[in-house]
């Protein structure tokens, strides 16, 4: 008899296949929202933050401790750590930003991070960045790998893989190779 | 053996895996504490020392200038007058750093290391920074590249060495100063 003709190991195959289905739900979403997300991240940045781009024109010339008490008076909103004048410019660093301002014309420009606390985590976890994940990614892989073998062979008759099945695979098979031609 | 025994020994197995993880991350948590009580020095203290410091772990603070944005492994430490610097790439239990930690002060722990330039790998560099000026592609970016090179070469006659030493600190955890 031949394999996907055995009654009692599709029964199998179906079990295993709803109920790993049931019980990976959660991480099979989070890597595929996750994996949306790198796959289109702009500039190569890390899309697990939002950054806010400002730019105000001061007079010129001010001096690191004109600019210091023009920043506690007018931006509270971006907690400045520290001014330090450079060759040209001075830095401007800020809890979670940086900048600078240019004492020539007086453009402070800075920009400011902001974690987005779900795509940081989901991230994390598809990076494999969290200590310990590496397991759970790995059964999580072969159970990937358990998903397409038994859904190949837990349907049978016209519709399984000796059917119309073999050439959806086939297909499957072909497209990423496609890309390499 | 049923399928629901399977399942039950299944779900077992991870979780014994899941409170191992706990175990090492109380662990790693008990690390950092002993770490905060060395004392720790300022950039210009650990420069000043860095090379009998080399293989050896360090503790020192320093005001995040820029964090890697492509691969959060690495983030580059400034002084508190901004002229030293100190590249720091994430190890062992530190998987990243986090973007949001640029700007602040904060102290690291880890090893220091040293990648050595050697004299002719900087001829090289600096025949091609001519070759590009020449070529009048350069501009600024030429004069601060031939600028470095003579930082180098400065460094190099004043310690009598044949190499450019560039330090920068494995490391392995590192905190936010208030």
């Amino acid at each position: 008899m031949k394999l996907w003709n055995n009654v009692k190991l599709r029964k199998w195959l179906r079990f295993i296949h709803r109920d790993l289905g049931y019980f990976f739900v959660g991480i099979t979403i989070i890597y595929s929202i996750s994996g949306i997300i790198l796959n289109h991240k702009k500039n190569g940045e890390d899309p697990a933050y939002r950054t806010e781009y400002k730019t105000i024109a001061l007079a010129s010339s001010l001096t690191p401790d004109q600019l210091s008490i023009y920043w506690h008076e007018n931006l509270t909103d971006y907690p400045l750590n520290r001014i330090l004048p450079g060759d040209s410019k001075y830095n401007v660093y800020l809890k979670g930003g940086l900048g600078n301002y240019d004492p020539v014309n007086g453009i402070l420009s800075f920009e400011v991070y902001e974690k987005k606390e779900w795509v940081y985590f989901i991230n994390k976890l598809h990076y494999n960045s969290r200590k310990g994940w590496t397991l759970m990614a790995d059964i999580f892989a072969v159970v990937m790998i358990v998903f397409a073998l038994s859904g190949m062979f837990m349907v049978p008759g016209k519709k399984g893989i000796t059917g119309r099945g073999k050439w959806l695979v086939l297909v499957g098979i072909i497209i990423p190779f496609l890309f390499f031609l | 053996m049923n399928y629901f025994s399977i399942l039950a020994i299944c779900f077992l197995f991870m979780a014994c895996n899941m409170k191992q993880n706990g175990a090492k991350k109380v662990n790693t948590e008990n690390k950092q504490e002993i770490q905060s009580e060395y004392s720790v020095v300022s950039i210009d203290q650990l420069m000043e020392n860095a090379g009998e410091l080399i293989g050896k772990e360090v503790h020192f603070k320093g005001l995040v200038n820029h964090v890697c944005a492509h691969s959060g492994k690495r983030c580059i430490l400034k002084n508190l007058t901004g002229d030293l610097s100190v590249r720091v790439e994430a190890t062992g239990d530190l998987q990243g750093f986090d973007k949001e930690i640029a700007g602040n002060d904060i102290e690291v722990s880890g090893i220091l290391r040293e990648k050595r330039l050697d004299l002719a790998y900087i001829n090289e560099w600096e025949e091609k920074v001519k070759a590009k000026h020449d070529a009048e592609e350069g501009g600024e970016h030429c004069s601060s590249e031939m600028a470095n090179i003579k930082e180098m070469r400065d460094w190099m006659k004043e310690n009598n060495k044949n190499y450019y030493a560039i330090y920068y600190v494995d490391g392995n955890s590192y905190e936010i100063v208030e």
